[in-house]
């Protein structure tokens, strides 16, 4: 059901707010393209009720979401997060090992394809998009300090 | 992203292997005929088939480099550096070359090369302009058309993409070893998937390899954070840890005269015994920094190193000697360059890893076309009700035609190309790689306008012709034909008139196939309750088994 107007139906799972007799395992979501109705599962018939609250225009951008929009994130998640993880895991073995610079620069160079496509992977097999989006950004970022820390750019 | 994970590394499997397929396929096939690409460029040059091989003779050495210098020092010029290569197993003559200082806007100068003749001072200059098995090997990395450096960005790009299809391949192959031995023929796309399962779990472990390494070779381009980490990004000092004894020293200006390199030989025997050398390098003759490198030919060692032994080229002293010892580290990353480049790989196993290769492109096309299969499957519905197939599948079906279909064919139009190309052609080393390209478009036209199984028949025959008459056109363009080759014993010119007489066969054997498959159309109009169901019989996709089980063999 396309909401071209101001208005969302938001669906909560507390039973506050449902006439229904159970309540519907689905999690509240803002997909614009669900229909209402077959989120109610009743026994006598299908009633779609619904809420309706006009949002102001913070919280309709905050709810936005592209139709493609978990796929997208998902898909970044894994080709720019991945790399990201794997640049960062690469610096971070390259000063970690106590070989030689060489030495440690190729086994952490060769070591990071490896790593690439495991992370590029977990983007795809977590749940939650944005889990898949932020895991990666909070990993690098934590391997970034900890490279700099160890060759004293600090 | 799915309910399972299983579920969600089949979605991913399938669109991370169909996006960038197309290329991928590209690539292995490029790759895999680079396996024989001095064979390939040695066919592609026919004033070299007669009376120009030799094998390498230890006790001519002498002799071979002192009239090179001569000759080097008489024909160049302010030349860059001078080359004596001598007669290997896969390169079975004696030549000398020499490279030009770059021109302005140039990055390399102009490298010419002649063909010494066996027993004589005869030298053979006018080769025909062509890039042979070169083209093949540069096309697998750098593509063409495209700056170098562009094309490997996307081939790494295309070649992670791969890798992860790799992994989710594995991990959703649940029962791994009971379908390596399951093909069940004549069923549609569950045929597909098992020839896919069977090309693709078969060479499993040479694809991992493959792909792996092959990002290991451009790895410094790729991942270049090690580099930054602990050299502050100086590639130089880097690469000349790494390698210390390729560092080229500069021209000083100041002229010295070149000790004759002859000379030099006993001192090479002392370190390397009777190991056969491969070449000779001569860097900025007549300068007083010359340096006069040999370089050993390594036969079958599992090694890409260039192990060499450079001297002055004034003093005669020795400068530097590759290691011998090298570490663990060091030892890993170059057995991961040479397992990609195979060397190291005699004519055995170089067949193997060809045979790989081609399980590595059987892998990809029965992936792309069993896609299309079970699209086609999915909307037979819709589509026997008179709505068109979707933009996606028609997309995939005509590049699978292009690709699958038109690689074969523009492989044999190249090399009809390359015999059949007027000598004196300006730039006929690049037009031979356009007739390549230009065959692959035409296919490509074709398949905006008819995907059906009636294009493929076309392609795939002339394709299959093509190959199969390749001996001919040997024979009628070339000093000596395959009975001259099998009695002088030019066993590479041999090998590839045969490799390219079966693999047109099994071409025209597979169009035989799909010639006697029942008529698709009305299978098609029969089947129009066909559902998803994998089990349903679609008697219109029979013959395209066969077409796999052939090329996957």
């Amino acid at each position: 059901m396309r909401s071209s107007s101001h208005y969302v139906n938001l669906h909560v799972n507390e039973n506050e707010n449902s006439y229904q007799t159970g309540t519907p395992d689905v999690k509240s979501c803002q997909h614009f393209d669900l229909p209402v109705s077959s989120q109610v599962k009743t026994d006598s018939q299908t009633v779609t009720h619904s809420h309706v609250t006009k949002l102001t225009f913070i919280e309709k951008v905050s709810l936005y979401r592209p139709k493609h929009g978990a796929l997208i994130t998902r898909v970044s998640a894994a080709i720019f997060g991945g790399y990201l993880v794997a640049a960062n895991v690469c610096g971070f073995i390259a000063a970690l090992l106590p070989l030689p610079a060489v030495d440690a620069t190729l086994v952490a160079t060769m070591f990071a394809f490896a790593i690439y496509s495991i992370s590029a992977i977990r983007a795809f097999s977590l749940q939650s998009p944005m889990r898949a989006c932020l895991e990666p950004l909070i990993i690098s970022a934590c391997l970034y300090a900890a490279t700099q820390m160890m060759t004293q750019h600090l | 992203m799915k309910d399972s994970f299983f579920r969600s590394m089949t979605w991913l499997h399938t669109w991370v292997g169909l996006l960038v397929c197309w290329i991928l396929l590209v690539v292995f096939f490029a790759g895999s005929m680079s396996y024989f690409r001095h064979e390939i460029s040695l066919w592609t040059k026919p004033e070299l088939h007669s009376g120009t091989f030799q094998h390498y003779q230890a006790n001519e050495l002498g002799k071979q480099l002192a009239s090179g210098q001569t000759f080097l020092n008489e024909q160049t010029h302010n030349a860059r550096d001078w080359r004596i290569y001598l007669p290997t197993e896969r390169r079975p003559y004696l030549s000398y070359g020499w490279q030009n200082q770059p021109q302005a806007g140039q990055r390399r100068g102009e490298f010419h090369e002649l063909i010494v003749k066996p027993n004589s001072e005869e030298m053979i200059s006018e080769v025909r302009e062509s890039k042979g098995g070169n083209f093949f090997y540069r096309l697998h990395f750098d593509l063409h058309y495209i700056p170098a450096q562009f094309a490997r960005w996307i081939v790494g790009f295309c070649t992670m993409f791969m890798l992860v299809a790799l992994i989710s391949g594995i991990v959703i192959h649940k029962r791994i070893f009971k379908d390596f031995f399951s093909f069940r023929p004549n069923k549609g796309s569950r045929s597909w998937l098992d020839a896919h399962n069977v090309s693709s779990v078969m060479a499993l472990p040479y694809h991992l390899m493959i792909t792996y390494t092959g990002l290991i070779t451009l790895m410094f381009m790729y991942m270049p954070w090690a580099v930054v980490t602990n050299y502050d990004g100086d590639n130089r000092t880097f690469r000349a840890e790494l390698n210390p004894s390729r560092v080229q020293t500069k021209p000083s200006g100041q002229d010295a005269k070149l000790i004759s390199v002859a000379s030099l030989l006993p001192q090479v025997k002392r370190y390397w015994g009777d190991t056969p050398i491969k070449r000779v390098v001569i860097s900025a003759p007549h300068d007083s920094n010359s340096r006069i490198s040999f370089y050993r030919n390594n036969g079958q060692l599992v090694t890409d190193k260039r192990t060499q032994m450079v001297f002055s080229g004034v003093t005669g002293e020795l400068i530097s000697m590759s290691p011998v010892e090298e570490s663990a580290t060091h030892a890993t990353y170059d057995t991961l360059m040479s397992l990609h480049t195979a060397r190291f790989a005699g004519y055995f196993l170089r067949g193997v890893f060809f045979i790989c290769g081609l399980m590595g492109c059987a892998m990809i096309a029965t992936g792309a076309l069993l896609w299309a299969v079970k699209i086609r499957q999915k909307q037979q519905k819709q589509i026997s009700k008179g709505k068109t197939a979707s933009f996606g599948l028609r997309l995939v079906e005509g590049l699978n035609l292009t690709f699958i279909a038109g690689l074969p064919l523009a492989t044999s139009v190249f090399f009809y190309a390359n015999r059949m190309l007027p000598l004196e052609l300006q730039g006929r080393a690049q037009w031979e790689a356009d007739c390549f390209f230009i065959t692959l478009g035409l296919v490509g036209l074709l398949a905006c306008f008819n995907r059906s199984l009636s294009s493929w028949r076309l392609v795939l025959s002339l394709g299959g012709l093509g190959l199969v008459f390749l001996p001919l056109l040997n024979a009628l363009t070339s000093p000596s034909n395959i009975i001259d080759n099998i009695v002088s014993g030019q066993w590479t010119l041999v090998g590839f008139d045969l490799l390219s007489c079966f693999l047109g066969l099994s071409l025209l054997l597979t169009v035989k196939k799909l010639n006697t498959s029942n008529k698709p159309k009305s299978a098609a109009i029969n089947k129009n309750t066909a559902t998803g169901s994998q089990r349903q019989h679609v008697a219109g996709e029979n013959p395209l088994t066969a077409k796999v089980k052939e090329a996957a063999q």
